[in-house]
């Protein structure tokens, strides 16, 4: 477990309006496509509306003591010893699925066509989905 | 049993340039192919709307009986469709209508449009009719005929949720009917992402006679683009013009019901079945700042930094209803209209219209008309003598008994042409309709570019066409003539065509001010290819020439581009425009004008230059 402070996305419920910008930028900042299959990010919605708030970005949380990382069995999920962030390494993915039984946030996926685990990377400090956030609903740092 | 399809692409088009790849599925064989729309044709037409309705000339019979197996069902996109850009997360349903007999457009949103796209799919065409109730199954090339007997006669949210369990939540596109469409009302919709219908026209009414009762799509390809950084460059600056867009600022406010005290201070806003234009207790209750004290979210459509939809909650006597909407058009005919001044009771019938798949605009036009036959006693079953203006509980069971075509319900299940023709005694006067399809919630005499609007659209009277109000109310144009009203509606009509062919939503790009200049740019970052805006107006004009030469097919003459007598006779009795008309005559010469600006005869039929002007043969 880390203590290191570290850069954390956030979401404020009350500003998300379920648009998925946030997607769509991701999947074009990582796949140079737009593909709601191979985004990082997704919009969770609660529809008919009976709750509110009705729309949840869904992304990883960074957690301190994460368990899909004890869940990895291939070493392809690590902390990073520097940044305390987790560090997906794809090389190493074999696809087992056993990270995605594991979050508890539901904030890892597998690409289905490439057969490896697909999170957030925070774009290496500059997240795509902070900045095509029109309403303000997701901020970083 | 369904039937499972496996068909793989020989040529795969990746080409992002490429628009007008469609894959046809005939129901009644269980065959599904694809083919592809020649480019010059896409380029012609550029997609949405243009390129559907060059379609539905070039492959239906324009005289075909619309709920026969033979009628087209067509779900179109456009080159933006699935990009960042605002307003891009939309399809266009094109199809002959079953309400008017013609050439139908109606458009919607939800994640079916960009779904399509990552499919390789821009046009969806459905012929034929299934044997049984069923549903079709769409995945990149999958394409299966599922049997649906658990879904037939459930309303649309419960069938849109359990495909969504059994498909997916994050990257399914739904398109679906409710019991309307089942049973054929004239005004059922087709729904997508459960408050997001193609409203208009029928189009449900199509997709029920084909045993259709709802697709579910999921693409997994992407959307290609032609050059990244440039969509982004694009797309950070739409986003950086937001805090001082006046235009998209008050659309996240309020939506669109800031229309509500425009038309109602312009003395336009329909009341009592049209027998007024304003409505003044309904100030502070269903106008925006009403609406705003039942708002508690925002909600944006696909991709869209302009999210116009709100989130509200009301309490009726027995329950808490919280949706996405009202919309104006669903405040002024379920509210104003039918003279309930209660948000609570126009959610609800918002919500069962939804649920029930029938149209919210042609739904209070038809309960203002039944209400005012009831009243003046024309109508005399006696299940309906309560349906009279102010009752709610009326209005509802009405409601309910249209989409189940229930008793008195099959009449107006019908809409009004139909209902005035049966009841008869001179109803056809205030039956508000143009072709059969019933009025939008604005007065043309209170602004008379909005009576050429009606009298002349395709798919009957409309407020998608053009929106005169900006103009007529807002822009400072003198609204009590009709000096210059066909050049106005025509470049207004011209306008929204390249929205809608685009396929983009005219309420966040007008809101934004986003010149054609821009769109350009935006189709040569997403496809490479370079539109000069020039290009687009003679697409849109090119378009509306060839709906015409469809619908003139269809029948339609001159005298079928007509307006009710209520608005050509009789004066409004209060508000602003009080005992303004511009009458049969002025109509007429708006039309002689309009006709003369599209290149067509005295008739409304195409003259042979202006079709061989655009390449087009009937």
């Amino acid at each position: 477990m880390s203590a290191k402070k570290r850069p954390i996305l956030r979401v404020d419920l009350s500003k998300c309006t379920g648009c998925r910008a946030c997607s769509l930028a991701c999947a074009l900042s990582h796949e140079q496509q737009i593909d709601l299959t191979r985004t990082r990010i997704r919009v969770h919605k609660q529809m008919p509306v009976e709750k509110i708030p009705v729309f949840k970005p869904v992304f990883c949380r960074m957690c301190r003591n994460a368990r899909c990382i004890a869940a990895c069995p291939s070493g392809a999920l690590y902390e990073d010893e520097e940044t305390g962030l987790v560090i997906l390494d794809a090389e190493l993915c074999t696809g087992c699925g056993d990270c995605v039984e594991a979050c508890p946030f539901d904030a890892i996926w597998l690409d289905e066509q490439r057969g490896v685990a697909l999170k957030c990377d925070l774009c290496g400090g500059d997240p795509a989905c902070v900045r095509f956030c029109a309403p303000g609903a997701l901020s970083f740092g | 049993m369904g039937t499972t399809i496996d068909i793989t692409l020989t040529d795969e088009k990746r080409n992002p340039e490429f628009m007008g790849r469609v894959l046809e599925v005939n129901l009644t064989t269980g065959e599904a192919v694809r083919w592809e729309v020649g480019k010059e044709k896409c380029i012609d037409y550029i997609g949405g709307r243009g390129l559907g309705a060059r379609l539905l000339l070039d492959l239906l019979p324009p005289e075909t009986d619309p709920l026969s197996p033979d009628n087209v069902l067509m779900f179109v996109t456009g080159p933006l469709t699935g990009t960042p850009f605002p307003g891009t997360g939309k399809y266009v349903v094109i199809t002959k209508s079953p309400a008017t007999n013609t050439y139908l457009d109606s458009y919607s949103s939800g994640l079916l449009a960009p779904a399509m796209r990552f499919a390789g799919i821009d046009v969806l065409l459905i012929k034929g009719k299934a044997p049984d109730p069923s549903y079709l199954w769409i995945e990149d090339d999958h394409v299966e005929v599922r049997p649906a007997d658990d879904l037939w006669g459930q309303d649309a949210f419960i069938v849109e949720t359990i495909l969504r369990d059994r498909h997916g939540h994050e990257d399914v596109g739904i398109a679906v009917i409710g019991p309307g469409g089942e049973n054929l009302v004239k005004y059922a919709t087709i729904g997508s992402d459960y408050y997001r219908h193609a409203g208009r026209g029928g189009s449900g009414a199509v997709m029920g006679s084909k045993n259709l009762k709802a697709i579910a799509l999921r693409g997994t390809r992407g959307l290609p683009l032609a050059d990244v950084p440039r969509v982004l460059e694009l797309q950070a600056e739409q986003i950086a013009k937001l805090p001082d867009s006046a235009g998209a600022q008050v659309r996240i406010n309020y939506g669109t019901t800031s229309t509500f005290p425009v038309t109602n201070a312009a003395g336009m806003l329909p009341t009592r079945n049209f027998q007024s234009g304003t409505y003044p207790e309904a100030v502070g209750v269903l106008d925006a700042e009403g609406i705003k004290k039942i708002t508690v979210g925002n909600a944006g459509c696909y991709g869209c930094i302009v999210p116009c939809a709100r989130l509200v909650e009301v309490e009726t006597k027995d329950r808490k209803i919280r949706i996405e909407g009202p919309e104006y058009e669903t405040l002024a005919l379920l509210g104003s209209n039918l003279c309930i001044n209660d948000p609570a009771f126009v959610v609800e019938a918002n919500l069962l219209c939804d649920e029930l798949g029938i149209d919210t605009i042609s739904t209070g036009v038809v309960l203002g008309f039944a209400m005012e036959c009831v009243e003046r006693g024309l109508w005399d079953d006696p299940s309906v003598a309560d349906l009279r203006f102010g009752n709610a509980e009326a209005a509802l069971r009405a409601l309910k008994d249209i989409a189940y075509r229930r008793g008195a319900g099959d009449l107006m299940a019908e809409g009004v042409r139909g209902m005035a023709e049966e009841i008869g005694r001179g109803s056809e006067r205030f039956a508000m309709h143009v072709k059969g399809l019933e009025f939008p919630a604005y007065d043309p005499r209170a602004g008379f570019g909005t009576g050429l609007t009606y009298a002349v659209t395709p798919r009957g009277a409309c407020h998608r066409r053009a929106w005169p109000p900006a103009r007529e109310v807002l822009g400072g144009v003198p609204p009590y003539t009709i000096e210059g009203k066909a050049a106005m509606v025509k470049e207004m009509f011209d306008e929204r065509c390249i929205y809608h062919s685009l396929l983009v939503c005219d309420y966040a790009g007008s809101g934004l001010a986003i010149p054609f200049r821009e769109y350009a740019e935006f189709i040569e970052a997403t496809t490479g290819y370079h539109y000069a805006e020039e290009d687009l107006w003679v697409a849109a004009d090119r378009t509306e020439t060839t709906i015409r030469l469809f619908n003139i097919g269809a029948g339609l003459t001159r005298a079928d581009d007509n307006l009710p007598a209520r608005i050509l006779e009789e004066p409004l009795p209060d508000g602003p425009a009080r005992g303004q008309l511009f009458g049969l005559e002025g109509l007429e010469t708006m039309k002689d004008e309009y006709y003369a600006l599209r290149g067509w005869d005295e008739e409304g039929v195409p003259l042979p230059e202006t079709l061989e002007r655009y390449g087009i043969s009937s």
